[in-house]
């Protein structure tokens, strides 16, 4: 399964984060923390990986499209499942 | 100021406590870690602390109001400030670390609308045991201390 060759860290970012996507209001607040100037990845979210987190995040759910079909979408872009989890920002506490 | 990592098992009754009564909906999670040692050793009424404090507790949901407020409790959180320690959730995936019918040796308790369950001592420990750090060593040492387990239920 592809999600396994994640670390546990970008697994738990993944589920949790897509549990949270579900949510409008947690979504919304996810948007905001990593799109904050005070986020260490706010620049390199927002220039560079929003749509790819975002699609990830979205996907969950549907269960027509499994974590293998995803990734061999991401491969068509030069990506990988793996490296895009790796690029959903983490949720620091003191500001989120 | 006195260190307030997490050692006691009422540290982990109070916190599952407060979230059982923020809960809007019936939600779940499973405790992993020494932190469930913790629990198990406070439902058997010892008040024994846990050596090598922890800073966090590891709990594993698939329930988006208990995932929510995990997020408020996450490291560098008002929360950890608060209480000295944080959640740090895991990945469902991290269950398949245990040994192979977990669920049924697993106990259970409700607080208000949060179902807490919790895999048997042994069961915890196992992958502690085959990690093998000192801290796991430690942790072992103290379950058998406590009478968490006894030798004869440590997975070899």
């Amino acid at each position: 399964m592809t999600t396994r060759r994640l670390t546990y860290q970008d697994e738990a970012k993944l589920e949790y984060g897509r549990l949270l996507w579900r949510n409008p209001e947690a979504r919304a607040r996810l948007l905001g923390h990593w799109t904050d100037a005070r986020h260490p990845h706010a620049e390199r979210f927002s220039e560079t990986w929003r749509p790819w987190v975002e699609m990830i995040l979205t996907t969950a759910g549907d269960e027509a499209t499994g974590e293998d079909d995803l990734d061999s979408l991401l491969r068509v872009e030069g990506l990988s499942l793996r490296v895009v989890a790796k690029e959903i920002p983490p949720v620091f506490g003191s500001f989120y | 100021m006195p260190r307030r990592e997490l050692s006691r098992p009422e540290q982990i009754e109070s916190w599952l406590r407060e979230w059982g009564e923020k809960l809007v909906d019936p939600g779940s999670l499973t405790l992993i870690g020494s932190a469930g040692l913790l629990w198990h050793l406070g439902e058997s009424g010892i008040m024994a602390a846990l050596p090598e404090h922890s800073m966090d507790v590891d709990p594993v949901t698939d329930d988006e109001e208990v995932a929510i407020l995990a997020y408020d409790c996450l490291i560098g959180s008002e929360w950890e400030a608060a209480h000295g320690w944080h959640v740090n959730l895991m990945p469902k995936s991290v269950l398949d670390e245990l040994p192979d019918g977990w669920e049924g040796r697993a106990g259970s308790k409700d607080y208000g609308k949060l179902t807490v369950t919790v895999p048997a001592p042994a069961d915890l420990l196992a992958p502690k045991i085959r990690r093998d750090e000192p801290r796991d060593r430690a942790h072992l040492a103290w379950a058998r201390e406590t009478g968490l387990i006894d030798k004869g239920q440590e997975e070899e």
